[in-house]
């Protein structure tokens, strides 16, 4: 286990360089917001809520970064400060390469018809209407829908939407892909399926990040995970330890504080015992 | 603007999908589908014909059609306008999963609205064969500034929108009002050469482009004549230069927007 410290930034094998640098990133989200801050700086910032405060991480190619945290510690913010879509407030980012994050269903519209949804969430997640094309079949085998295929997206069982979507987002190839809880819908053949389908999917990127609740998943998939807590990262390191002192946390967070007391200082972590 | 063509030319794979997208779903569970295209103006028509010609007993000869030029049009920019406002809220799901510039979402709403207007005007062109000519191609003149208009609005009303949720309420009665300052339902002589209207007023009614625009339509679809290109050339040249205005303001604004929404 690896306590977290700015200059850690080692990769699990020598030359291989890094992907995505995260350096001391702060975010912030405006309790009250006005629209004179676009013209004017922000006087008001210890009013702001800190999403993210002081995180650091570096990501190299082959790596996959598995993140943990109870609800609100700030992980999907994470995925989308990776994704460019929110701009740091401190602190710097680089990204070496295509970012996408695999979200499911995207501007998907119940009143058209599978094939018709394939188009338009593939074309919105950055892929040629040639190459949605040359990738329909594969699409089409993988969520296996059969003659749904064709059939108003409102029809579908939430099963099959789900197979549809993951099918879609999966055709995709980035170098950074981000998977922000995307397994925990369908059934467990789906599930078992899905998780094939994204060890597939790995091998073809540079590096990806897994974002979820399940510490299973996190050892199967990871090779490195980081803890979040509050917005600020409590420990990152190799999955087993990692996730063993996080699911010890998560069973009774005050006695855990207690018996670390050196994590207080730095997370500020919460004692209540939500989870 | 260079930047505007760079992000349309890389993302019109996905500027495409959103236009079929926009079209498609406003008529996918009607029975009467892509009918509605044609019936929608139509109606509108049969609604202020009543209103105007039966009730109040105004309105020239063909008065269904010189309305229709104009209420076209004026629904073409009124929709694309309130559509523009709307379009960073109501994309918030895109704008955190897809990587598209934001711009994308501004400019989709006038392109769609235009496509709903050229149905609108083909059939303004079948009903009044008569003034038909070389002419009725520079049709797209007029199309092509109120894409412009109402674009460079939406830089501007799309980032209000995410900071002030009241700024499309306060749009729908502008586009309300705004329908009365442009020559809909009346041709715009009728302000120019009433002796009564104040030279100022007039001056400042002649700041309305939509004015211009629908007086345009209205001289090459309804009289079958061209238009007076000055006035047009004025609001293209004003027009474009706000734009250039706008595209630097919502460069600047919309790294903000994602937490706001």
């Amino acid at each position: 286990m690896t306590e977290f410290s700015n200059d850690t930034c080692q990769p699990l094998s020598k030359n291989l360089s890094p992907i995505v640098v995260f350096d001391n990133v702060s975010l912030c989200f405006r309790k009250h917001s006005s629209i004179f801050e676009l013209f004017f700086k922000n006087k008001n910032r210890d009013k702001n809520f800190w999403a993210l405060r002081g995180v650091s991480f570096c990501i190299h190619e082959g790596e996959t970064l598995g993140i943990i945290g109870r609800n609100g510690s700030g992980k999907s913010t994470l995925s989308l400060v990776c994704t460019k879509v929110y701009q740091p407030d401190k602190g710097e980012i680089e990204i070496n390469g295509r970012v996408q994050l695999l979200a499911l269903g995207v501007g998907f519209q119940k009143q058209l018809s599978g094939r018709e949804n394939v188009y338009i969430s593939g074309s919105l997640l950055g892929l040629k209407t040639s190459e949605i094309r040359e990738r329909m079949d594969e699409i089409e085998a993988f969520a296996d829908i059969g003659e749904f295929m064709d059939e108003q997206v409102r029809t579908y069982s939430s099963g099959m939407r789900s197979r549809l979507a993951f099918a879609i987002a999966t055709a995709i190839r980035p170098d950074i892909l981000i998977l922000d809880e995307v397994m925990a819908t369908g059934d467990n053949a789906f599930r078992d399926k899905a998780m094939d389908r994204m060890k597939n999917l790995h091998s073809l990127t540079k590096c990806a990040i897994v974002i979820s609740h399940s510490p299973a998943q996190l050892k199967q998939l990871c090779n490195k995970v980081i803890w979040l807590e509050k917005g600020r990262m409590v420990m990152q390191g190799e999955p087993t330890p990692v996730l063993d002192a996080y699911q010890a946390f998560c069973k009774n967070p005050k006695e855990w504080m207690e018996k670390h007391p050196e994590y207080l200082h730095d997370s500020n972590i919460t004692t209540s015992n939500q989870s | 603007m260079l930047r505007l063509s760079k992000d349309i030319w890389e993302n019109r794979h996905a500027l495409r999908s959103q236009f079929y997208v926009n079209t498609k779903t406003t008529v996918a569970t009607t029975k009467l589908g892509m009918l509605w295209w044609i019936l929608d103006p139509l109606f509108l028509m049969l609604i202020y014909y009543f209103v105007v010609k039966v009730i109040f007993n105004r309105g020239g000869p063909n008065y269904h059609l010189f309305l229709l030029c104009g209420l076209v049009t004026y629904q073409f920019f009124s929709r694309s306008i309130a559509l523009c406002t709307g379009a960073l809220v109501r994309s918030e799901g895109l704008i955190k999963q897809a990587s598209l510039p934001m711009v994308i979402y501004v400019i989709i709403s006038p392109l769609v609205q235009a496509f709903f207007c050229i149905i609108g005007f083909i059939v303004i062109m079948i009903w009044n064969y008569h003034a038909l000519g070389l002419h009725t191609l520079s049709i797209v003149v007029p199309v092509f500034l109120t894409i412009m208009i109402s674009f460079t609005a939406g830089l501007f009303l799309s980032i209000f929108e995410v900071y002030i949720r009241d700024t499309g309420k306060l749009i729908s009665y502008v586009l309300r009002f705004g329908m009365y300052l442009s020559p809909v339902l009346y041709a715009s002589d009728r302000i120019y050469d009433n002796p009564s209207i104040p030279e100022y007023a007039k001056a400042l009614y002649s700041l309305n482009p939509m004015v211009h625009v629908i007086t345009a339509v209205k001289d090459l679809l309804f009289h079958g004549r061209m238009f007076d290109p000055v006035p047009l050339l004025i609001v293209f040249a004003a027009v474009f230069a706000i734009m250039q205005f706008g595209l630097f303001f919502f460069r600047r604004s919309s790294p903000y927007v994602p937490k706001m929404l």
